[in-house]
């Protein structure tokens, strides 16, 4: 055995040498698996003269295979193996760092092995006497070592019995729950008491000063720490609650609260139990401060994440408030008294934190201080004086002084972006954020809103502080940068632009909470840098600082004045429509007047001597600005404030709510109603979307933000469209579009823009009460384009010529957007637009084969045109639609588009492919509207019972869509198979259509079903499993049509049934397909389900081609007897097992579907094999 | 010949003074539309815009191809000047006769030839495609040559067979 010994220690000398690394590593694989690792192992740790790396090498080995053979072994010799490991762990506390570590781990881990499957008591027992030898070590006079190495297996034990961090032992999840509801009844507080112990004596006699201790205290603490980072949340007794995650997914809030039960109330909080812990922490953090050494650092880092954990610690420890709130807040006071100590002065510890040394200290304190008020009131916040050698500071003003240090030191600029000032930065905003947004109950529940609870006006005295001091680093941040070439604001910058956002969305909630300091102020600084405009301009100095300024401005006054409503109604942030609410009649409120300087900023564009001072990106931004503006406040649908007084009688609050309503109604609905400016704002908000339209050219960024943000926000609501009815900017907008089409020469702004300017334009038709009113707004729309398409599908060269070819680009555009906003009311006049261009459309598509743009927008906009009108058809029109599509794909089939081949490498023919690809899908997406229950719905709904079935007869959608089919399948080759979008939409609509129209797909000529049914196998065959699945869901609909026809005596699928040169029918072909996909083939167990629906009613109907194919693996397997006898026995058993019947319906399939799977198993497992 | 370019095989067509191209608004070429960059007609295969400084105006940069040399340009151009825009045609003719130095000759719609275009060499896409219109037509197959017109410079861009499968 010695030998062996010998052995693994050159083994792990070699593994140093890069030569001898991978023998080494065979070796020591080998080792761990043999028989007598074991007992090998533990001869080598036996050895004095062995090295580090051979121990280690042998505890891993010992850990490995006493797990692996736990099973085998007698009860007296596993309990030898563990008690092995722990005795060694704490004789040898010599043993090198890393070695100790992972004997204490594997001691710590087969101790928990022993304990999984015992009962209670022999837990307790196994615990009780690991207890009793690291006691007895620390006491027969072992010294500092041996007390640390104590503490050392105890906080492995605790990691080991923690369910998050627990090893593999192959057991169950309920034997691990089931040893960490025992430790939590048992060992857990004892194991906190001793390293509670052990840190304080080494405090009591100043061994952790001196380093007497050895690390004996920074074990304790870490051991306390293990136990602080249990997750008391699941409460067995209660059932499996989950673990509580943290509620945001913000970085500062990444912590869980600590909940421990009422038993740990006194070690806990009970006044001066913890209170060397306290002193220890801020002695600690001042040795480090005048240059501790490392064991200084390591006591510091311990103690204060003990302290972090106390600072989340919340529910049922302390006392409910009603009765004793005292121990609460006095543990309040010392958490934050001792944050405090170490991270006041501000100054200090945040010039610390950015030169590099104390980073960590100032991110834990600031993330406590967010903990804290996750958990306490902000009245404790305000009220609670942290004692008088901190001159009786709140923590509010700890807080206070931190956020504003952090903003001194630039925080905000671009240099700054994701250092420890920036986090910082954003943990104390969502901490002030929690405090001032405190009277929803810490749950996330609404509460009444009585005085008591209500925000203590420190705290929005300290957050209109805070709120000042952001704008002024903002602007200075914003100056400084404004030079930078990098603006994160274009295609590639998108996720800078985000960033910035949810930045200023965190300090608009600080913001918030006091408007009438805040918002002033903010009017106030954007009037400022808004008047020095013209100056600076006149000057001719480079304005870009200034510019920049206002751009900040601009994005944050937005963000506080608005939420994004992001699909929602959206409603006024609470304490704005409280400020605005509580102005004096007559007075304006500062919500209004900050809104004013905004709309007033944005009409330097309407005024030509101001407009040059407008960059595009500012006027961006103010666009953006407003259209948020616009969504929450213009012309309000909730004008008396209902929407409030709702959400506040739902939560208790019904006074609030109400005297919103009450004041909002006496002034009419406040200001930018219906009554009072609203009209006049949304004619000026018009005016400067059609200005930036037409004055800054070429600048598309801007025009998308016009096109798709602020025009789609005003033609939202109902009543923002009955004015733009009547306004004269919206006109004057319509006329700018119109000529835009007709102007010969270049088109002005992109064609994409005309897409979303028309689709708000044809919005407004809808709100037009008078039909030959709305039929000749969205003729007066409709008509420029049109015109542009008539012309050009008359001539060739002009459609060919660049200009051409770019206005029939921008009018097929428009007409999209048109098209896109259909409703009720403009329905009509659109179809009839339709019915009389169809020549020019058909026209226009045989001239465009050669232009890929203008074919794609044109396959586009008759997609859109099926799928939006097909809410609103009746009978006649549905066969019109039906005819119209037929002639569409025709005229593309013979167009020769489609169906190209790119050659490898070729950029050029790369791109082709792409163009193919998009109309192809285009075509299939309009058959897929065809064959949607709209249309058929048209049909039956439009007219009487008898006539709609004449009808249904007559108007034959399923045979257009599956003409069209037939017509669109020879375009897609197996390049365009290659794009997963085209490839599912195919098999989804072929699915679908086998499903719905089995009658229909019998009656197909021979052609056409034999090109279905190719495609059919092509994706019985794909990789995709969509694509498998919905091919198999397609191949069972067409079997089980087949199996019920027999049954009933009907043709079925009639003379498609006709064996191939092979004798099979086509469904037995496929079968046979499909059952050598499922036996040889990889990743088959997903489609099983879907296999087995296809499958059953193919072998109930094709039984001989079954018994045949099951001969043919049989026969696969002959010369060997015995699988022969399985595959046999597992043929029968899919088609007998669990009671399988003859019928096809959802009891018999599920049967079917486990009994595949059972024959899979076995087929796969002797035929794969050969 | 080291020059890629002088490989390929052009001619000017009588036209040559008159306009081959339009002037046309940078911000509202898109991609798969066509410009001139550097004298060439070339085909746009990707535009990205950009600014100059934070508060400047856009610029777009395109990114293209060369229609008859399929080399890489790209150009940067302010959105709101005009670009030359190539007036690009295609016409397609009867491929009659490939002689002994690979002039093609070629029969128009209205019964018009010429024999004044070789087969598309210079780079491998044209060769490969003057390989085909070869093959196919010592097939004995009859043969359908698209002809790219662009500035004054005409080349063969594709074939077909005429009829094929029938």
């Amino acid at each position: 055995m010695l030998a062996d010994v010998a052995a693994l220690e050159r083994a792990s000398a070699s593994l140093r040498d890069p030569q001898t690394r991978e023998a080494a590593e065979a070796f020591l694989i080998e080792f761990r698996r043999s028989d007598d690792a074991l007992a090998t192992s533990r001869a080598a740790l036996s050895e004095v003269s062995v090295s580090s790396d051979c121990q280690f090498h042998a505890v891993c080995a010992l850990r490995e295979s006493a797990l692996r053979r736990w099973g085998t072994l007698e009860a007296g010799t596993r309990r030898e193996v563990w008690e092995y490991a722990v005795r060694w762990t704490l004789e040898r506390p010599d043993a090198a760092q890393y070695v100790r570590n992972q004997m204490s781990g594997t001691a710590a881990t087969l101790v928990k092995r022993a304990c999984v499957d015992a009962s209670d008591e022999e837990k307790m027992a196994v615990i009780s006497s690991v207890e009793a030898a690291v006691r007895g070590a620390a006491q027969s006079g072992g010294g500092a070592d041996a007390a640390r190495v104590g503490l050392e297996v105890f906080a492995a034990v605790v990691g080991e019995f923690a369910p998050g961090t627990a090893s593999e032992l192959g057991t169950t999840w309920e034997r691990h729950e089931r040893c960490r509801a025992s430790a939590e009844r048992h060992f857990l507080r004892p194991f906190f008491d001793y390293g509670c112990e052990r840190a304080r004596a080494c405090v009591a006699d100043g061994s952790v000063s001196d380093g007497r201790d050895r690390g004996t205290c920074a074990a304790a603490l870490r051991l306390m720490n293990a136990v602080l980072s249990w997750d008391f949340n699941r409460d067995v007794s209660y059932g499996f609650r989950g673990r509580a995650f943290p509620s945001t997914d913000s970085a500062a809030n990444a912590f869980v609260k600590l909940t421990p039960g009422i038993e740990w109330r006194e070690v806990l909080l009970s006044p001066g139990s913890l209170d060397w812990l306290f002193d220890l922490h801020a002695g600690a953090e001042s040795a480090v401060l005048s240059g501790g050494g490392n064991e200084a650092k390591r006591v510091a880092a311990a103690s204060r994440k003990t302290l972090s954990a106390l600072c989340t610690l919340s529910g049922c420890v302390f006392p409910p408030k009603e009765n004793d709130d005292s121990l609460r807040t006095g543990h309040f006071v010392r958490c934050a008294r001792a944050i405090a100590k170490y991270l006041l002065p501000a100054t200090k510890s945040v010039s610390a934190a950015i030169e590099g040394h104390g980073e960590d200290a100032l991110i834990d304190g600031c993330r406590s201080l967010s903990a804290l008020a996750t958990v306490h009131t902000a009245n404790d916040f305000a009220t609670l004086s942290l004692g008088p050698d901190l001159n009786d500071r709140t923590a509010l003003a700890l807080l206070g002084e931190l956020t504003l240090e952090c903003l001194n030191q630039e925080a905000l600029s671009v240099h700054c972006e994701g250092t420890v000032v920036d986090d910082c930065l954003k943990m104390l905003l969502e901490t002030w954020a929690s405090l001032v947004n405190d009277f929803f109950v810490k749950s996330g529940a609404f509460v009444s809103r009585d005085p008591a609870m209500a925000t203590p006006p420190a705290v929005l005295e300290g957050a209109a502080n805070v709120s000042h001091a952001y704008v002024a680093a903002g602007l200075k941040a914003a100056r400084e940068g404004a030079h930078e070439e990098d603006d994160g604001h274009e295609e590639e910058g998108k996720a800078g632009a985000a960033a910035l956002d949810a930045r200023l969305e965190l300090a608009a909630q600080v913001f918030r909470a006091y408007p009438p300091s805040t918002l002033p102020m903010l009017q106030q600084a954007l009037v400022e840098k808004r008047s020095a405009l013209p100056g600076v301009m006149a000057s001719g100095a480079d304005p870009s600082e200034l510019l920049e300024e206002l751009w900040w401005l601009t994005r944050l006054v937005a963000h506080v004045l608005a939420d994004d409503g992001d699909g929602e109604t959206p409603i006024p942030p609470d304490s704005l429509a409280e400020a605005a609410a509580a102005a004096p009649a007559g007075v304006p409120d500062c919500v209004s007047e900050l809104a004013k300087a905004l709309i007033d900023f944005g009409c330097l564009a309407l005024d030509p001597s101001a407009r040059g001072a407008l960059s595009p990106r500012l006027l961006e931004t103010v666009i953006w600005a407003l259209a948020r503006w616009a969504d929450t406040y213009l012309i309000s649908e909730d004008s008396g404030g209902n929407l409030h007084a709702a959400i506040y009688a739902a939560a208790g609050g019904v006074r609030r709510g109400t005297d919103i309503a009450n004041k909002l109604g006496e002034s009419g609905g406040g200001m930018f109603s219906e009554r009072n400016g609203g009209v006049q704002a949304l004619d000026l908000l018009v005016q400067i979307g059609t200005k930036a339209l037409s004055e800054w050219q070429g600048e598309t960024s801007l025009h998308r933000t016009v096109g798709f943000t602020l025009f789609p926000v005003l033609t939202r609501r109902k009543m923002l469209l009955k004015h733009l009815t009547t306004s004269h900017s919206w006109t004057t907008l319509r006329e700018a579009c119109a000529g835009a089409h007709r102007e010969r020469g270049v088109v002005s702004f992109s064609p994409e823009v005309h897409r979303g300017l028309s689709e708000c334009l044809a919005r407004v038709a809808g709100s037009i009460v008078d039909p030959a009113e709305c039929e000749a707004y969205v003729t007066h729309l409709i008509t420029p384009p049109s015109e542009v398409i008539a012309a050009v599908s008359v001539d060739s060269v002009a459609l060919h010529s660049p200009e051409g070819e770019a206005r029939t680009g921008a009018a097929l555009e428009a007409l999209r957007g048109i098209v896109r906003a259909t409703n009720g009311k403009s329905q009509k006049a659109i179809f009839n637009f339709f019915a009389a261009a169809i020549d020019h459309l058909l026209n226009l598509q045989k001239l465009a084969k050669d232009l890929p743009r203008v074919m794609k927008l044109l396959l586009r906009l008759t997609e859109e045109f099926v799928e939006f009108n097909s809410p609103y058809l009746n009978a006649q029109q549905v066969d019109w639609i039906c005819r119209y599509c037929l002639r569409v794909i025709e005229t593309y089939a013979s167009s020769g588009r489609g169906n190209v081949k790119s050659s490898a490498g070729s950029l050029m023919s790369q791109e082709a492919v792409k163009e193919a690809y998009k109309e192809v899908r285009a075509l299939l997406r309009m058959l897929t509207h065809l064959s949607s229950g709209n249309l058929h719905d048209a049909i039956v709904e439009s007219v009487s019972p008898e006539e709609a079935a004449r009808l249904t007869e007559q108007i034959d959608i399923a045979h257009v869509v599956f003409t069209g089919l037939n017509t669109v399948i020879p375009l897609i080759n197996d390049e365009l198979l290659q794009f997963p979008k085209l490839c599912r939409q195919y098999f989804e609509l072929l699915s679908y259509m086998l499903e719905a129209y089995p009658k229909k797909v019998a009656k197909l000529p021979a052609n056409v079903f034999s090109t279905l049914m190719t495609t059919l196998e092509f994706g019985l065959k794909h990789s995709n499993e969509t694509v498998s699945k919905e091919s198999m869901t397609a191949l069972s609909a067409l079997a089980t049509f087949q199996r019920q026809s027999v049954k009933t005596g009907t043709d079925g699928l009639g003379h498609h049934m006709a064996p191939n040169a092979e004798g099979l029918s086509i469904l037995a072909h496929l079968m046979r397909l499909l059952f050598q996909r499922l036996v040889y083939e990889e990743a088959v167990f997903d489609l099983v389900d879907e296999a087995a629906d296809a499958l059953l009613p193919i072998i109930l109907h094709e039984r001989q081609a079954f018994e045949t194919l099951a001969s043919s693996f049989l026969a696969a397997v002959a010369d060997e007897p015995q699988s022969v006898t399985l595959v046999q026995n597992a043929f029968v058993a899919l088609t007998s097992a669990n009671n399988l019947t003859e019928g096809v319906d959802r009891i018999n399939k599920r049967r079917f579907r486990r009994n595949l799977a059972d024959f899979l198993v076995v087929a796969r497992g002797v035929l794969r094999r050969r | 010949m080291s020059d890629a370019e002088h490989e390929v095989e052009t001619f000017e067509s009588a036209d040559a003074g008159a306009s081959h191209t339009v002037p046309m608004q940078a911000g509202s070429v898109r991609k798969g539309g066509f410009i001139v960059v550097k004298g060439r007609p070339t085909k746009v295969l990707d535009v990205t815009t950009s600014k100059t400084g934070k508060h400047g105006h856009a610029k777009c940069h395109f990114f293209a191809l060369d229609i008859f040399t399929n080399k890489k340009v790209e150009e940067l151009v302010p959105s709101s000047h005009n670009l030359e825009v190539p007036i690009v045609n295609r016409v397609e003719y009867t491929l009659l006769d490939i002689d002994e130095d690979d002039h093609m000759s070629l029969m128009a719609e209205n019964g018009d030839t010429r024999e004044d275009l070789k087969l598309p060499s210079g780079h491998d896409d044209a060769d490969k495609l003057a390989e085909q219109i070869r093959v196919a037509f010592d097939e004995g197959k009859e043969v359908a040559v698209t002809i790219l017109c662009s500035m004054g410079i005409e080349q063969a861009s594709a074939m077909k067979e005429i009829n094929a499968g029938a």
